[in-house]
């Protein structure tokens, strides 16, 4: 279990026809020992580039990669993959087909860094870690004949068996069903924690990592976004992409008006603002450096709304509360999903699956301070904002 | 919480990155043993090329490539331009290519369009008799049509004088330039039917669409829709059989040679042999460079129009909608009896006559009476003869040995291209393509300079030696066996390499347990067919020949020559037997193979 420091790592690749592709543009990250660190991005945004990095399959044209006291990459210096001491797991599980699920997990052991096994006790230690995977009964199963769940613990089984130092996971739940893959989900992490390795996972499957991270690092063209554990980045986002990017969002174009007071119930280290828009003057919870007179996105999550039938139901102090028309509702098993027109924006937002909920009725939608970010938009790009509804964009120029 | 995004990271100022380097350089650091095959496959074909052109500019006393006084000179290629024995060989040439690939092509264009377009019957069928002979020896061939086509004995021109007014001897000759560019088209058939078959059906579906979308005529059809469609893809065979028809020596030489009709190819080897007189290296020299020029340009060109080699994978092909036209009545019963008499014609009658011939004394009209003097003696002479044993010994040894090498160094070849890309690869993509644009017997003149000039500067002994034909074998078939590996390895993600690099398995570790196991249906494929090549290989091993390192073919060659034809026809029949063999048993290994790794 070692910790993995990343300074400034870039990587450039030279086009044949002429001009570089920086993949990876001068990232830094420090993950702890025994950590599950979750690389999310879109495909194209560096995250599987950054790991074969680390992995030492991609040399990197600048700044240093350190695996515990070991600089591993560095300017001139290179310690090849083979000596790295590094399991990995690959998108399509990478199992040879020529050889038994057995055969697969030694050949690990065999090459191991960490002094090769051989003989009885080379066999032990593949049906060991072969039983935490639960494959302990097809040892000699042939790899052609494994379903693409038993593929991707041979895989496991075969990057952990010879205990490296890190774990790199390259979206290995991708190709499995979405029932298996919330199975998979929990095992994963279950075998992590039991082996006590540093696990570094790549996906862009936004609730993988939210469900399985410990710290995620959302990452954008070749960049990091934001780092911080699950709850950070999906309640507090760093900016408008990573809001959008780790869940639905409703996203609403305003001006700061003036900073206030936290309000009863919400936390007092936290600085709050009040954000002039078109639905009226609604109370945010200020993220990073917004202040006064700065041109903001408020985010609130369809969840955190509430639903109210009742248009003259008293409101909470520091509660926001605007009334508006049901125009769409879509029943969506354990709830349904509402779209409310108020004041020409539509929201989306989430009700009780067996509220009756009839499009034309007018309904009342509340949400805490603290449930509503002002954000800016810095990372944002032109795609992105094509992205929302035109009229809110239209909104926000008035 | 440990917030280190690249804009509010508070790392130590750092010292200042050096250049970025290019990402292949910094990998091929750690692979220093990887290169040693482009290494190899760029001496292997430069440094005899490069001894062939610079010994074109020099001149000796003792008339040897870099003999005693050698100095610098323009006199070889003076020589072969003033010399009045290059026009003949030159305008040959023209008349042999142009014509045998307007035979091979419009044979193979036609049957591929009644196989590919029409319900003809037994088509399938038909289409394996025609491309079979591609595992038919073309020394083999050329002695099959010698036989068929002699003017006083030959089984055609005896039918033919059978027509009133016609009186022998004659009217075909199989010494002319008419039979042997005839018979050389027929040599193309096989191989360009394969190339071109995927270019008929892939232009099926889209006219079938446009023809139904805009109603446009026949003609406009043709001329708007097909031609422009399969233009590029006919373009590429006819530029690659181009090269081959210029480079192609076995049907000339078994024909031409002793008649005296020479093509290029065969000029420069009865220079140096000629039946009087010493070897005129210097003006095989200067002839080898010019024919070696006159194919390698247009393998480059083909090169890059066609662009990477994988493209040439044409065979596959996508899958279309097979559409075919409906033959009807007549037209049906006429284009199948055209395709069933090709295949008797080209394919079973030459196969028939060396039968035949074989177990006749002397030679004979197939008759009824003939049929009373059927022995076997041809057989029992090439097992009894004292030189038989060692002859098969060299041919099995080269065999074995240049499939070996050839393997090796391809296999590695192909993991430069596909792997590591970079100089090496690049350098790789263009030999694994041009290298069919170096004559065969180029080649042969260029080693046999390179082992002249090395035994008399070191006394290797190389001249005229078994390790120098291997060498030759291995540089001919260094191409093409690329390609057949490069297309396995390309089967194979690198992700399978990429896991056992990460369990700390080093190259060479990667490439035994992994990659080669998993291509091992390609490297197969690629073994036999480069050892059948080098069993009917007729060019190299005949440029090259010296009492130490004779082969069947040149022995069949030898005996052919001498008028030994029973000999000859039964030594022939057997060396198709064992090429046919293995290339089946190539088939047979592949698609076994291809099933248990699903």
């Amino acid at each position: 279990m070692k910790d993995v420091v990343l300074s400034r790592v870039e990587k450039t690749y030279s086009a044949t026809s002429g001009g570089d592709v920086a993949a990876v543009r001068g990232i830094d990250l420090s993950i702890t020992a025994g950590e599950f660190f979750v690389l999310l991005g879109a495909s194209g945004s560096g995250k599987t580039t950054l790991l074969r990095c680390i992995a030492g399959l991609e040399s990197i044209t600048g700044g240093e990669i350190r695996i515990g006291s070991t600089v591993v990459a560095s300017g001139s210096k290179v310690v090849p993959a083979v000596r790295r001491n590094i399991g990995m797991v690959f998108q399509d599980y990478a199992i040879w087909p020529h050889m038994t699920v057995g055969e697969n997990v030694e050949f690990a052991l065999r090459h191991a860094r960490s002094g090769s096994l051989k003989g009885e006790a080379a066999k032990k230690r593949v049906r060991e870690v072969l039983d935490v995977v639960g494959l302990g009964d097809l040892v000699n199963r042939g790899a052609t004949y494994l379903s693409g769940g038993q593929q991707q613990r041979v895989a496991l089984a075969r990057a952990v068996v010879a205990k490296p130092d890190v774990l790199l996971l390259d979206e290995p739940l991708s190709n499995l069903d979405a029932r298996l893959r919330a199975l998979m989900r929990k095992e994963l992490r279950r075998i992590t924690t039991e082996l006590g390795v540093t696990a570094i996972y790549v996906t862009h499957d936004q609730i993988e990592a939210l469900v399985m991270a410990d710290r995620i690092a959302v990452m954008r063209n070749g960049e990091v976004l934001q780092v911080g554990s699950p709850q950070e980045i999906y309640r507090t986002p760093a900016d408008l992409f990573v809001g959008e990017f780790v869940g639905e969002a409703n996203m609403i174009g305003g001006r700061v008006a003036a900073t206030v007071p936290s309000p009863a119930g919400c936390d007092p280290e936290q600085r709050f603002v009040t954000v002039q828009t078109r639905l009226g003057t609604l109370t945010a919870l200020a993220s990073g450096d917004v202040s006064q007179g700065h041109d903001v996105w408020l985010l609130i999550r369809p969840e955190s709304l509430h639903v109210c039938h009742d248009a003259s139901a008293p409101i909470s102090p520091g509660w926001n509360a605007v009334t508006g028309l049901v125009r769409r509702a879509d029943f969506a098993g354990a709830h349904t999903e509402l779209t409310v027109e108020v004041d020409g924006v539509e929201l989306r937002a989430q009700a009780h699956a067996f509220d009756a909920m009839s499009v034309g009725s007018p309904v009342t939608l509340t949400v805490g301070a603290q449930w509503v970010v002002a954000l800016t938009e810095r990372a944002a790009t032109p795609q992105a904002a094509t992205t929302r509804d035109a009229t809110i964009y239209a909104e926000r120029s008035h | 919480m440990v917030l280190s995004g690249p804009r509010t990271g508070s790392m130590p100022q750092q010292r200042r990155s050096k250049p970025p380097l290019r990402a292949s350089q910094a990998r091929s650091r750690s692979l220093s043993g990887a290169w040693i095959a482009g290494v190899i496959t760029v001496v292997l074909v430069c440094v005899p090329l490069v001894v062939l052109l610079w010994s074109s500019f020099t001149v000796s006393k003792t008339g040897l490539p870099f003999g005693a006084g050698s100095h610098l000179s323009l006199a070889n290629y003076r020589r072969v331009f003033t010399d009045g024995s290059l026009v003949h060989p030159v305008v040959n040439t023209l008349v042999f290519v142009v014509g045998s690939l307007a035979v091979g092509l419009l044979i193979s264009i036609g049957i591929a369009t009644l196989i590919e377009r029409t319900t003809l019957p037994f088509r399938n069928v038909l289409f394996a008799l025609v491309v079979a002979p591609v595992a038919m020896p073309q020394v083999v061939a050329g002695i099959a049509w010698g036989l068929l086509l002699d003017p006083r004995v030959g089984l055609i021109n005896q039918l033919l004088q059978a027509i009133p007014g016609v009186t022998g001897p004659g009217p075909l000759n199989a010494g002319s330039l008419g039979s042997i560019t005839v018979v050389e088209g027929f040599m193309l058939v096989p191989f360009s039917l394969l190339l071109v078959a995927p270019v008929v059906r892939s232009t099926s579906g889209a006219l079938e669409e446009a023809a139904v979308v805009t109603g446009a005529g026949r003609r406009a059809r043709l001329t708007k829709i097909v031609l422009p469609l399969m233009g590029p893809g006919l373009l590429a065979v006819l530029v690659y059989q181009f090269v081959t028809a210029a480079q192609a020596f076995d049907i000339p030489a078994v024909l031409g040679l002793e008649k005296g009709t020479k093509v290029f190819s065969t000029a420069i080897y009865s220079a140096l042999n000629p039946a009087v007189g010493v070897p005129d290296y210097g003006l095989a020299n200067g002839m080898s460079v010019l024919l070696l020029a006159f194919a390698l340009i247009p393998m480059y060109w083909y090169y890059r129009m066609v662009g990477r080699s994988e493209r040439f994978a044409v065979i596959t092909g996508k899958s279309y909608r097979r559409r075919p036209i409906a033959l009807k009545g007549a037209a049906k019963w006429a284009a199948f009896v055209a395709l069933v008499g090709y295949v008797f014609f080209v394919v079973i009658l030459p196969l028939f006559i060396l039968l035949w011939m074989s177990v006749q004394p002397f030679y004979a009209t197939p008759s009824i009476s003939a049929l009373g003097r059927i022995e076997f003696d041809a057989y029992r002479r090439v097992f009894t003869v004292s030189s038989f044993l060692s002859t098969v010994r060299n041919t099995l040894v080269l065999g074995v040995l240049a499939a070996t090498f050839v393997c090796v160094i391809a296999t590695m070849n192909s993991w430069l291209l596909l792997r590591r890309r970079g100089f090496f690869g690049k350098l790789i993509d263009v030999f694994a393509f041009v290298t069919h644009g170096i004559p065969g017997v180029v080649l042969g003149v260029s080693l046999l300079f390179l082992s002249l000039t090395t035994d008399s500067h070191f006394h290797l002994g190389l001249y005229g030696s078994m390790p120098l034909l291997v060498l030759g074998m291995v540089i001919v078939c260094l191409g093409l066996t690329t390609r057949i590996t490069t297309a396995g390895m390309g089967q194979i993600h690198r992700n399978l390499e990429d896991a056992a690099e990460m369990c700390g398995a080093g190259l060479f570790t990667r490439l035994r347990r992994i990659t080669v196991p998993l291509m091992s249906p390609a490297i197969a494929n690629a073994w036999v067919l480069t050892f059948a090549y080098a069993l009917s290989n007729l060019t190299l091993t005949v440029v090259l020949a010296s009492s130490r390192n004779r082969v069947v073919a040149v022995e069949l060659y030898t005996r052919w020559n001498f008028g030994d034809v029973q000999t000859a026809a039964a030594l022939g029949l057997l060396l198709t037997a064992v090429s046919v063999g293995a290339t089946v048993a190539a088939r047979r290994f592949t698609s076994h193979k291809e099933i248990r790794h699903g």
